[in-house]
């Protein structure tokens, strides 16, 4: 428990902070998600809101709010883009063709929650975040 | 027209409303929007007279709303004052379903699809580099020459070889009409939005496509074809400009081609459109237009710009005549632009460019034109 409490403590302070990210990021889909794996192209894919569907199931990417270290992290090495480029792609997306954004969780808790109640979710959390979630699937591991 | 779309206002607040919303409610609208303040140098007229000053440019709202796994919703608000008092103008609000992954269907009204610009921009400022937009894709009521909306169905379809990606769609809608104000007056390009006036619909289609070897390529290919009307309102029977008399067709295809390069700061876009416009038992020319513009971004937040644009309207092209562009003999405008774009962060940028006009049209044929604009996105 005291253990459990460390690692979440210490996730949140990473999580938060405008460092550089220092832990392995995992990508994470709804444990009945029709989807087995995910390569690093159809991660992206989702998140610019290219691939939208997987079978009948709608795809919903949750990300973080602006300014999240782990936000930064991802978009760098998965997206292979800024956050100030991806807030533009964005704007430019939505009033180009319409649709939504991934989501924004306030943490990787909630993100891990929302994903696991929802048949198409998609989320990436840090590794340690993992311990304990039920009811997702992680499909892509992202090393620091 | 102006008169017509101030109705919109009043669906305009209820749009305002439910983007707001009120607290609590799980399925609100996100509002958006783009503003520009510009401030331009206009030229000496036949009087010798000059102006210069201040303008809000347009103030655009847009939402756009998951309603469904497969349903979403687009509406976009401009509020612009065209001289004489703000109006509201409804550009868009198309409701899509998504028939798979790649294919959608939408019905509304849309920006149509020729070429890049157009629907690539469309009202916000803050997307383009430069201050203006090439003048011969100016939307329909700002003197526009090119049909920029449609009413209608819009099928689009993505497919993706290992050659790159292709974009193909196709849109039916209600043809455009240009109705005089019963004065000989140049006529205004009117979309149709409130109903077909011929039940002949206009078809408009692209095919984009971006190689998977060059990042930031895209090459298109697009056209519209369909009937015009002219129609002096109020007094059927009157002659038109370009000595059409009462009502007249005009078969319009206008094609188009196109190729944009963004890529490492660089920003390449270029345009060339065709159009063949026929009126029953009379020969004509075809009138071109193209533009091509080079950006390229110094550092993190500065981008140099020079465009030039040139609209070739030729003498018999019942279609310029009627639109007041040419008046008995060919006309050619031409603009060059240079300009600079500095970002002061991803939503507002602040820009200044001159344009050196050359116009077969004008009292001295040639003058200069200044305009700073600072945009933002919300």
């Amino acid at each position: 428990m005291i253990k459990h409490a460390l690692t979440w403590a210490i996730g949140l302070l990473l999580f938060g902070a405008s460092a550089a990210w220092a832990e392995d990021i995992v990508v994470v889909v709804n444990a009945n998600a029709p989807v087995q794996s995910l390569t690093e192209q159809n991660i992206k894919d989702i998140y610019l809101g290219e691939q939208t569907f997987w079978k009948d199931v709608k795809i919903s990417p949750v990300g973080y709010q602006d300014g999240v270290a782990l936000q930064s992290s991802f978009l760098d090495k998965v997206v292979k883009t800024s956050e100030n480029v991806y807030k533009t792609y964005w704007i430019k997306r939505i009033f180009r063709e319409g649709g939504v954004p991934p989501s924004k969780a306030n943490s990787p808790e909630e993100a891990l929650r929302t994903v696991g109640s929802t048949q198409g979710g998609i989320t990436y959390v840090p590794a340690s975040a993992l311990a304990g979630a039920s009811n997702v699937r992680e499909v892509f591991r992202v090393s620091n | 027209m102006k008169k017509v779309i101030r109705r919109f206002g009043v669906p305009l607040c209820a749009f305002l409303l439910m983007a707001v919303g009120p607290v609590g409610t799980a399925h609100a609208f996100t509002l958006n929007g783009f503003g520009d303040i510009t401030y331009s140098s206009t030229p000496k007229d036949a009087n010798g007279e000059s102006n210069n000053g201040f303008a809000l440019g347009q103030l655009d709202f847009y939402a756009a709303e998951q309603i469904g796994d497969r349903l979403d919703v687009l509406a976009e608000y401009v509020i612009e004052n065209p001289g004489d008092g703000f109006v509201v103008d409804l550009e868009r609000l198309q409701v899509g379903y998504a028939v798979a992954n790649n294919h959608k269907i939408r019905a509304g009204r849309f920006h149509n699809l020729l070429g890049y610009w157009n629907l690539a921009f469309h009202h916000g400022a803050q997307l383009t580099t430069s201050v203006s937009r090439p003048f011969f894709l100016e939307f329909e009521d700002e003197n526009g020459v090119i049909p920029t909306h449609m009413v209608g169905l819009w099928w689009q379809s993505r497919f993706e070889p290992a050659a790159g990606r292709v974009d193909v769609g196709v849109m039916v809608g209600n043809g455009a009409g240009l109705h005089g104000d019963g004065s000989g007056n140049p006529v205004e390009l009117d979309p149709g939005s409130g109903g077909d006036p011929d039940n002949e619909k206009a078809i408009s289609a692209n095919l984009t496509f971006r190689p998977a070897a060059v990042k930031g390529l895209e090459v298109g290919v697009s056209g519209q074809s369909g009937t015009i009307i002219v129609s002096q309102d109020g007094s059927a029977g009157s002659t038109l400009p370009g000595g059409i008399v009462g009502v007249a067709e005009i078969d319009q295809l206008l094609l188009g081609v196109h190729a944009v390069y963004q890529a490492g700061g660089l920003e390449l876009l270029t345009e060339f459109y065709q159009w063949q416009n026929d009126v029953t038992g009379s020969t004509h020319d075809d009138s071109i237009a193209y533009y091509a513009q080079v950006g390229y971004m110094v550092g993190e937040a500065t981008t140099p710009y020079v465009r030039y644009e040139t609209l070739d309207a030729k003498a018999n092209d019942p279609y310029f005549q009627a639109v007041g562009m040419t008046t008995g003999t060919g006309r050619t405008k031409t603009i060059t632009t240079v300009g600079v774009r500095h970002d002061l962060n991803y939503r507002s940028a602040v820009k200044a460019e001159v344009h050196l006009v050359d116009d077969e049209a004008t009292y001295d044929g040639s003058f200069e034109e200044t305009a700073v604009q600072w945009t933002f996105a919300f």
